[in-house]
């Protein structure tokens, strides 16, 4: 029994009811109400780690919080191992800084957005944390109509069509959640992950089918593998630079943190095998990866490009994670933690250098860095993170992962990562070269300027908005060269995954 | 790390020739680094820095034994070159990197094969499809026929010690490579005659070309086209014989680039047609040309006549042998004298020449490191020219080995007869300078081939081409994919349906499989 795992649920929450209560009273406190809230949330991450550091280091770390006092198979509970303590410490701090980065970015509206993206903030702990699969729903619920919502945040046209799409999509999806949930219900008689793992091969073949089919097409339909992949880059293109941060950095790897936990611990691996379905999710998850990429190279607007690499980036992970070895889940582990923050810096860049531009197109990329000179540099260390430079943390997680394909012989896989890297240098250097172009404005382009223009966007809080940049960067360079900080926490996460009857163990028998 | 330094440590070998080599491409360093003293005046910390990386990774590249070493260590030379090519001109830097680069590919899938068939270390490869894989992938960096177009535009163009760097040593590492590899008993059919076809090609080049750098480079093509025939021969003393031709024409070439530098800056000019008076103005440099033309054309008592001896003897004895020997000989002798005869023979007028060489007339200060890099030079050539054995044990065996110096004597003079004869009779196979040797006229003169095959003849811009051509073909293929794909939002959302039917009905479609 640990409340303050309760909390990091409870905190963000309360913020986000309080946020309107605090803007009758003065609107200027907001934000220190704000950084308040986050603060508090770092606090009990981090006096969870120094508590809990010996059993951390032996490795039999585990907490539990029984909401209500009710035990598990009945009651409802929240449980951390290995696995969720390493999602909601890069989570929690890659909603910090992007939080920091919104006091300086948005400029209006800013009550709402505080709330939702409190929202988002809760129930992305509220999912990592949770040991209820019904309290999963919930949550993915909580993420879809918050995250729906700040995709529309501008209300332009796109982004309104934009986010309808979005919706669309992802509210199927969780219907196709729910199915699979109450399906669960009324053939096992429960909820809680781990009494459902324990029972799970009890049941007809059949229906484990159309179980794992359903959870496979709400989970792949969340994450935008290879059929489902074309409302992504949409809703990335037109929502604010933070939420976009917001949606590729911190959404998609909580989808891939329920995509391990139902696969892996709920269902098991074994049952994915046994359907044949694994080989079917490696090939589907690299030919998304492949098209990501090869979409990546056609693309326009650098939002929308990031977009599609996200999407080559989040398939190669899952085709990784399919692996189901050692190997495997070290290279993909390492590589969502250094994708969650290379997108994320990638973003925010992109929020302050497209400031001033019409769109975020290629042509209005000219000149961009020649004006923001240093924050132009960390955008491109970023960049060549992504497409694998040594010493940087985008590289150290590649290896890994070309590792990790080459030990188990899927040369496939292999050739993905290598193709991947390439087709990035070709699509990321020419917005480079782009960028150090120089402007040379003629007549009727600045007619069109100042015709097209409404009104100069001009950033709030502008050094704030550039040194959150810089963080993501020196994070990318420090961690590049101390990549072996993360061994411990992964090998942790790692044992927590494939040691299924531990978990059942302690969640029930706790 | 301390794993990985261990295992740089061993890896090295300390037999065979490849001592020898490295302690002659140290010497071949520290000529140049003394030439490059007074020639490169910008950014001279930066330029040594270089030198030193350049020198600690060809050490390594002669050696090791790692590929992995070896792969890096031959990545830092071609870095290290590439950027000293910076004090020429940018362009050159970006075309010798992309060359190299390329080169570098076919070499690391070469290596990944090699090591994937099992032969974890590198040494003597049997397979002979490997081989030719291997040879492959060095033909960039070394210059192999048809791989060489880079080779004259670059090193002419290149400051005049980073020349001497280039085609002194940097493309002598690929046969250094070979001499690990190619097994001594067999040798390698395709690459003798890849070497025959070097050495007649590039020696016609060098003799119709008037620019002294060029002329330079097309005779480094040729002379590399002996070592490529020689380990292609197989057999001990074609062994040998490599490894001697390495070191003479590594002094020769070092010694020739160093002093057209210095003829550069006396004349201000590397057409060989203007040079007047050179034994006046500057007599030692004219020594070391001469010499070092002499270590090319195998005159007896230099370095070139002893490996190339060794060479012809090794080549399977006959009338046929002996005959294109012969002949290949006249074409060096051709090419190396007609440099010479143009410098200090036609239209020289020395009936002056004492009261010049008093006066000591020149345009240029010559400092003393120039002098002790030549003299270094020339001291080499005729050590090896009268002691090819050289301290160790490796070549011990060539003090019993009979050069036939008489021999090499008659043919020397027959040469210089025959070629006397010519050039009185065609006025010096006088050409004139060409202006089109730089790779972008040779991308043009490709692309305008290509697009000629169909219409008439159209300027490209080569500069533009990426970004227009290139970009716009993968542009428009990942377009055409990515619409053949997204057809339309409600299209997309029927996705789904198909999608679970696919994986309900997985089970059954898997059977089939």
């Amino acid at each position: 029994m640990d409340i303050k795992i309760l909390f990091l649920i409870l905190v963000p929450l309360a913020t986000a009811f309080l946020i309107p209560f605090i803007d009758l009273i003065n609107a200027k406190l907001r934000r220190f109400f704000v950084l308040l809230g986050i603060l508090l949330e770092s606090y009990l991450i981090i006096s969870i780690i120094i508590n809990n550091f010996q059993s951390l280091k032996k490795g039999d770390f585990f907490l539990q919080y029984y909401l209500g006092g009710w035990q598990p198979p009945i009651g409802i509970s929240l449980a951390m191992d290995g696995l969720s303590l390493l999602f909601a410490v890069i989570t929690a701090l890659s909603l910090f800084l992007i939080v920091i980065y919104s006091i300086g970015y948005i400029g209006h509206h800013e009550g709402k957005y505080y709330v939702l993206y409190f929202l988002i903030t809760a129930a992305s702990m509220g999912v990592v944390l949770t040991a209820d699969i019904f309290n999963i729903y919930v949550f993915i619920e909580m993420l879809t109509i918050t995250s729906g919502a700040l995709i529309g945040f501008k209300r332009s046209q796109e982004a309104s069509a934009a986010a309808i799409k979005y919706l669309i999509y992802n509210v199927l999806a969780g219907l196709l959640f729910f199915l699979g949930v109450l399906l669960i219900y009324f053939n096992l008689g429960t909820l809680n992950m781990a009494d459902i793992s324990r029972n799970f091969a009890s049941l007809k073949s059949g229906i484990q089918l159309f179980i794992s089919a359903i959870f496979l097409t709400a989970i792949l339909i969340k994450m935008g593998i290879f059929p489902f992949l074309f409302w992504l880059p949409k809703s990335y293109d037109t929502a604010p630079s933070p939420v976009t941060a917001v949606l590729s950095g911190v959404l998609s790897k909580v989808y891939l943190y329920i995509f391990i936990r139902i696969f892996w611990t709920v269902i098991g691996f074994e049952t994915l095998v046994s359907l044949n379905l694994d080989i079917l999710l490696l090939n589907l998850a690299l030919v998304s990866s492949f098209l990501g990429h090869l979409f990546a190279l056609q693309s326009n607007n650098i939002k929308r490009l990031l977009g599609y690499s996200s999407i080559g980036h989040i398939g190669m992970i899952l085709a990784v994670i399919m692996l189901n070895t050692d190997a495997g889940f070290y290279g993909g582990l390492l590589h969502i933690i250094s994708h969650m923050f290379m997108k994320a810096g990638l973003f925010v860049a992109c929020g302050y250098l497209l400031q001033y531009t019409r769109s975020h197109a290629y042509r209005d990329f000219k000149g961009v860095g020649i004006r923001n000179r240093s924050v132009f540099i960390a955008f491109i260390l970023l960049l060549l993170s992504m497409i694998g430079m040594p010493p940087l943390l985008g590289f150290a997680s590649k290896w890994y992962v070309l590792m990790a394909f080459l030990e188990s012989g899927s040369y496939f896989g292999a050739f993905i990562v290598i193709f991947g890297s390439l087709t990035a240098v070709i699509y990321y250097l020419r917005y480079i070269a782009k960028g150090f172009e120089e402007v040379k404005l003629t007549e009727a382009d600045l007619k069109e300027e100042i015709f097209s223009r409404p009104l100069l966007s001009v950033l709030y809080r502008e050094k704030i908005v550039s040194f959150i940049t810089y963080a993501y960067t020196a994070i990318i360079v420090g961690f590049g060269l101390g990549f072996r900080f993360f061994d411990l926490p992964l090998r942790m996460s790692i044992k927590s995954v494939m040691d299924v009857e531990k978990y059942i163990e302690l969640v029930l028998g706790g | 790390m301390a794993v990985i330094w261990q295992q740089f440590l061993a890896s090295f070998q300390f037999d065979s020739f490849f001592p020898l080599l490295a302690a002659v491409g140290v010497i071949l360093t520290l000529m140049t680094a003394l030439a490059a003293w007074n020639y490169i005046r910008e950014n001279k910390f930066w330029y040594y820095a270089l030198t030193v990386v350049y020198l600690l990774s060809t050490l390594v590249v002669v050696l090791t034994r790692d590929w992995f070493f070896f792969l890096f260590a031959w990545e830092m030379v071609t870095l290290a070159t590439t950027f000293m090519l910076a004090w020429s001109d940018w362009k050159l830097v970006r075309q010798y990197f992309v060359i190299q680069f390329s080169g570098s590919s076919i070499l690391l899938f070469g290596a990944l094969a090699a090591n994937a068939f099992g032969y974890t270390e590198i040494g003597v490869i049997d397979s002979v499809p490997l081989q030719f894989l291997l040879i492959m992938g060095i033909g960039m960096k070394s210059g192999l026929f048809l791989f060489h177009f880079w080779l004259p535009p670059i090193h002419s163009e290149a400051p005049a010690p980073v020349s001497a760097i280039l085609s002194g040593w940097v493309v002598k590492l690929g046969y250094i490579f070979l001499l690990k590899i190619i097994p001594m008993e067999t040798g390698n059919t395709f690459l003798f005659l890849l070497g025959l076809a070097m050495i007649v090609y590039a020696g016609w080049q060098a003799l119709r070309s008037a620019d002294l750098k060029i002329m330079l480079a097309y005779s480094t093509v040729s002379q590399l086209g002996f070592i490529a025939l020689a380990i292609g021969t197989g057999g001990q003393y074609a062994f040998y014989g490599a490894v001697l031709h390495i070191i003479a024409h590594g002094f020769a070439k070092t010694t020739l680039f160093i002093s057209s530098g210095i003829w550069q800056k006396e004349y201000g000019t590397r057409i060989i047609y203007d040079f007047k008076d050179a034994v006046s103005r500057r007599p030692l440099t004219s020594a070391a040309t001469i010499l070092s033309f002499a270590s090319l054309a195998a005159v007896v008592f230099t370095a070139g006549y002893n490996s190339k001896y060794l060479i012809k003897s090794a080549q399977t004895p006959g009338l046929l042998t002996a005959a294109v020997f012969f002949l290949l000989g006249l074409l060096s002798f051709l090419y190396a004298g007609r440099v010479l005869y143009w410098i200090f023979i036609k239209d020289q007028d020395y009936s002056t020449f004492f009261a010049d060489l008093k006066q000591g007339f020149n345009h240029y200060q010559i400092y003393t490191q120039d002098v002790l890099a030549l003299l270094i030079g020339m001291l080499g050539i005729i050590i090896v020219g009268f002691w090819p054995e050289m301290p160790g044990e490796v070549l011990s065996s060539l003090v019993e080995k009979d050069f036939h110096l008489l021999t090499g004597l008659r043919d020397t003079l027959i040469y210089l007869g025959i070629s006397a004869y010519l050039f009185y009779n065609h006025s010096g196979f006088k050409v004139e300078a060409r202006g089109d040797l730089s790779l972008e006229n040779y991308l043009q003169l490709f692309l305008n081939f290509l697009y000629g095959l169909s219409r008439k003849s159209v300027k490209f811009d080569t500069e533009k081409i990426f970004e227009t051509f290139f970009y716009n073909a993968i542009f428009n293929a990942s377009k055409r994919v990515h619409d053949f794909v997204y057809q339309d939002f409600t299209i997309q959302l029927l996705w789904i349906p198909i999608f679970m039917t696919l994986l309900l009905l997985w089970q059954q479609i898997y059977s089939y499989f």
